[in-house]
């Protein structure tokens, strides 16, 4: 006697936070990013963004984590929204370090402002990948 | 990566992979391949202008850049989206299906010219320095857009996905 199998729909409850976890951390780059640009021109204490950043490396790293550690995901659709988010979000950190290099911006802000868009551009895909793989059937 | 989504025709056999996509749907490209070569071209002019720089061009994509970005916002959130609520979900599934491929390539794009251009322009207009007159009102600009994207990545793209997706799901689809 054979058993029919069909789609293995995710367990939302095993889930972990990842949404949370990811609008943390966007708002903690975001408020980074406004204190660097409203301050630019003048001398700056960078240790409120530092400060901010590192607690955003931080959480992206927690939810990377614990959405790795989900079995049953459906890790291929994860994969491609992933994939062209992170495409997307890699061309406009791109473009926009290529602005802030232009402007001759000091090295330390200039690399906090690179550091707050290698997180943004890591954590939206991340976040939009779990948005639409959480519904769709589970997969290796 | 495979996004190809090809129409449903019949029952498959295969036990393996994915289930087949629900019937209706048309074939499409979830990130269309022609629309990424527009996209390039506009951002190849952009890093142009902005080594150039070329206040001209700087100005237009600004300009132009923000106000496609939030006249198509509006239209979509006030005109279309009444429009997609009223719609069944097969229809709802069909329209976005060719919907939303387009708008994956043309938002990013347009907000990429917008903030890029958009910065220079200010820099050259002496409005990032802080003795600008109207830094302040710059200032407050970055608090509104990253307001905005904070809803907008964080909570309504998320809550308009799950509900919708669930829906399909309750309903077999």
């Amino acid at each position: 006697m054979t058993v029919a199998t069909g789609p293995v729909e995710v367990d939302q409850g095993a889930l972990p936070p990842v949404a949370q976890l990811g609008i943390t951390a966007l708002i903690l780059v975001v408020a980074s990013g406004i204190y660097l640009a409203a301050g630019a021109g003048r001398r700056l204490n960078v240790v409120p963004a530092v400060v901010a950043l590192s607690l955003a490396v931080l959480v992206v790293a927690a939810a990377a984590i614990l959405l790795g550690r989900v079995k049953q995901f459906a890790w291929s659709k994860f994969r491609m929204v992933c994939g062209w988010a992170l495409l997307e979000y890699a061309v406009i950190a791109g473009i926009l370090v290529y602005v802030f290099s232009l402007d001759h911006i000091p090295t330390s802000t200039l690399t906090l402002l690179i550091l707050s868009l290698v997180i943004f551009a890591v954590d939206i895909p991340m976040m939009f990948g779990f948005a639409v793989a959480r519904y769709q059937p589970a997969s290796p | 990566m495979s996004d190809t989504v090809k129409e449903h025709t019949g029952p498959t056999e295969a036990a393996a992979g994915p289930p087949p996509s629900p019937p209706g749907l048309p074939d499409f490209q979830i990130v269309p391949r022609v629309g990424l070569v527009v996209a390039a071209l506009i951002l190849i002019l952009l890093v142009a202008a902005l080594a150039g720089n070329w206040l001209w061009a700087l100005e237009f994509f600004h300009v132009a850049g923000g106000g496609l970005w939030t006249g198509i916002d509006l239209f979509v959130g006030l005109a279309i989206g009444p429009i997609i609520g009223s719609m069944t979900i097969p229809a709802r599934m069909e329209f976005s299906a060719r919907f939303m491929p387009k708008m994956l390539v043309i938002m990013p794009t347009l907000v990429i010219v917008t903030l890029a251009a958009g910065y220079q322009l200010a820099r050259h207009l002496g409005n990032l320095s802080p003795l600008s007159p109207v830094h302040g009102w710059l200032v407050a600009s970055y608090i509104v857009v990253g307001v905005m994207a904070v809803i907008a990545l964080g909570l309504l793209e998320p809550a308009t996905g799950g509900p919708l997706r669930a829906e399909e799901g309750a309903a077999g689809r």
